[in-house]
């Protein structure tokens, strides 16, 4: 006998829940049949466990729904990752090649064009898609001259000075890490022989790349020098993990020359060349040599990074780009971007000043 | 971890065993569409979202009967499911407001299948309503004990520290027999009987 009309809830519950035994299903079974009473008070049992079984699950599912909701409506500007990268691959299928002949083209052409521009006065194609790497023309010391010299001192791990490295590409960088962990444009180190960092005091540092995303053009680079620091103070800067918005103030710094320089504008599209999803379509002047340079919004925080230019526009592409590629960098390379920004409450000289030791000029010798 | 569903028969079969993964991937797959959708007739924010809600919840319902399965994809489901609830919703309205008329040639007195889905979940909650307001005839501290356990889906390890029973198997000799009350007060001879069907 293990049914009485005590525990005849709790059998009913593991009844409807089909938890009970072969064994102990017959033991009941047998039991039902011997008594009628007790046989109606198990079908009432059985009926009110269903019920309050279902209710259960109902308001589960209730409570799942409520928070979903608020969940996905906080969400639903943001396109889902994954939907993101699918699209994007799309548009790659359509827009991929001709935008990697132009980019080839680009990086062909910023090396003559440019020279055509300033000595020979040529016109060039407004509308090509130009990368702004700097190139000096005039390197005539030999590169393996330099490298001997450079090695040399590399041995002592000290920053190399009064060596005038001039590179002959010219990009910008800035730290995502102060131990020496910085983003640049992929093209500035593309075929690099070797990088060169100068930071905001002048000193060379020897660097080289430990993470690049072609397709979207950013490398992350490494100071050799395991002691360096771009700075005795944390970076102030956060980076940015959501689009800017439209029209919103932007201003950037970078090295277009040996002192830094600042240029202000605004976001005038949230999809770059061919309505690429993964940059922004600037109206910021730009010049050769700020291909890197880091894009802030007017809390001072790092929203993109410049790419290129186009006639008036300048492109730029967006942290969340450069925070997936961080992403998957080997975690003991320990780069953690801030999620706060000490930059915030102040005003723009400030904010700048406190920037500048962390944005660089990357000098590279290529093949 | 993400889960992946490979059909919707398999999402529908989590969707039913209250998986949440399974319902966030309905969300994650409709909710920016169909939401859109009714925002785009003229519909507020609110108005989308609850219809969206009430459109999963009738999904829901439906997929804890075991006879019930799909003609069309979970999405085809909910989109004629939200419509409808969106054309009653404007029905009800002001008439005299301008909607967009001519996108619902469908008759609205006539019952479709979308009708009797959704009144069967309306039909349902207020019988689950009425469940939960039984429950405050118990009185403390069985009503406090059942709630926690059967509408806040509390664990017993919870609810035994929440009641400061000194175990869980305490706190279930407690709640068998707050259930067996409440069973008397279903189909018993208590005075006040509430019937549950």
């Amino acid at each position: 006998m293990i049914l009485d009309s005590e525990n005849l809830m709790e059998w009913a519950e593991q009844y409807v829940l089909r938890t009970l035994t072969a064994k102990e299903l017959m033991a009941i079974n047998q039991q039902l049949r011997a008594d009628a009473k007790l046989k109606l008070e198990w079908h009432h049992a059985i009926q009110l466990a269903k019920e309050l079984n279902q209710a259960q699950s109902f308001f589960e599912a209730q409570r799942q729904v409520q928070s979903l909701s608020k969940h996905w409506k906080n969400q639903s500007k943001l396109p889902n990752q994954e939907e993101a990268t699918s699209r994007y691959k799309k548009l790659w299928k359509k827009y991929g090649r001709t935008g990697s002949i132009a980019a080839s083209v680009a990086i062909v052409a910023s090396t003559i064009t440019f020279f055509m521009a300033t000595n020979s006065n040529k016109i060039h194609n407004q509308n090509q898609f130009v990368s702004l790497k700097r190139d000096v023309e005039n390197i005539k010391t030999s590169q393996r001259e330099l490298k001997e010299t450079i090695d040399e001192t590399e041995k002592n791990t000290a920053p190399i000075e009064n060596q005038n490295i001039t590179g002959n590409v010219i990009g910008t960088g800035f730290a995502i890490a102060n131990n020496g962990y910085l983003a640049t444009d992929y093209h500035v180190v593309e075929n690099a022989d070797s990088i060169y960092v100068q930071t905001h005091d002048g000193k060379y540092h020897k660097a080289f790349v430990v993470g690049f995303n072609e397709d979207h053009d950013i490398a992350v680079l490494k100071v050799s020098n395991s002691k360096f620091k771009f700075s005795k103070a944390d970076i102030p800067y956060g980076i940015a993990n959501a689009d800017a918005g439209l029209a919103q103030f932007i201003y950037s710094l970078g090295f277009p020359q040996d002192d830094a320089m600042y240029s202000e504008g605004y976001i005038s599209s949230q999809k770059g060349l061919a309505g690429d999803e993964h940059s922004y379509q600037l109206d910021l002047p730009a010049y050769p040599g700020q291909s890197g340079s880091p894009v802030f919004d007017k809390n001072g925080n790092v929203i993109g990074m410049i790419i290129g230019k186009k006639t008036f526009s300048t492109y730029a592409t967006k942290s969340q780009v450069l925070l997936d590629l961080i992403k998957t960098l080997p975690k003991d390379f320990n780069i953690k971007p801030n999620n706060t920004n000490s930059n915030k409450n102040l005003n723009r000289q400030d904010q700048v000043n406190k920037s500048l030791d962390f944005v660089c000029a990357v000098r590279v010798y290529k093949r | 971890m993400k889960q992946v569903y490979i059909s919707d028969a398999v999402l529908l079969g989590a969707l039913a065993r209250n998986e949440s993964a399974a319902m966030n991937e309905i969300y994650r797959r409709y909710y920016d569409s169909l939401v859109k959708w009714i925002v785009s007739r003229g519909g507020l924010d609110v108005d989308a979202e609850d219809a969206f809600q009430e459109a999963v919840l009738v999904l829901y319902q439906k997929s804890q009967d075991e006879a019930f399965c799909l003609s069309a994809s979970i999405g085809t489901y909910l989109f004629a499911i939200c419509k409808r609830l969106w054309l009653k919703k404007i029905n009800q309205k002001d008439r005299n407001n301008i909607y967009f008329f001519d996108e619902f040639p469908e008759d609205l007195d006539q019952q479709t299948q979308e009708d009797e889905d959704i009144q069967l979940l309306q039909e349902r909650e207020g019988h689950y309503l009425q469940l939960s307001q039984s429950l405050e005839k118990l009185g403390s501290p069985c009503k406090e004990l059942l709630q926690a356990f059967y509408i806040e889906n509390k664990s017993m390890q919870d609810i035994a520290t929440q009641f400061s029973y000194t175990n869980t198997d305490n706190a279930k000799t407690q709640k068998y027999k707050c259930l067996n009350r409440l069973k008397k007060l279903f189909f018993g001879t208590e005075k006040d009987k509430v019937s549950i069907t």
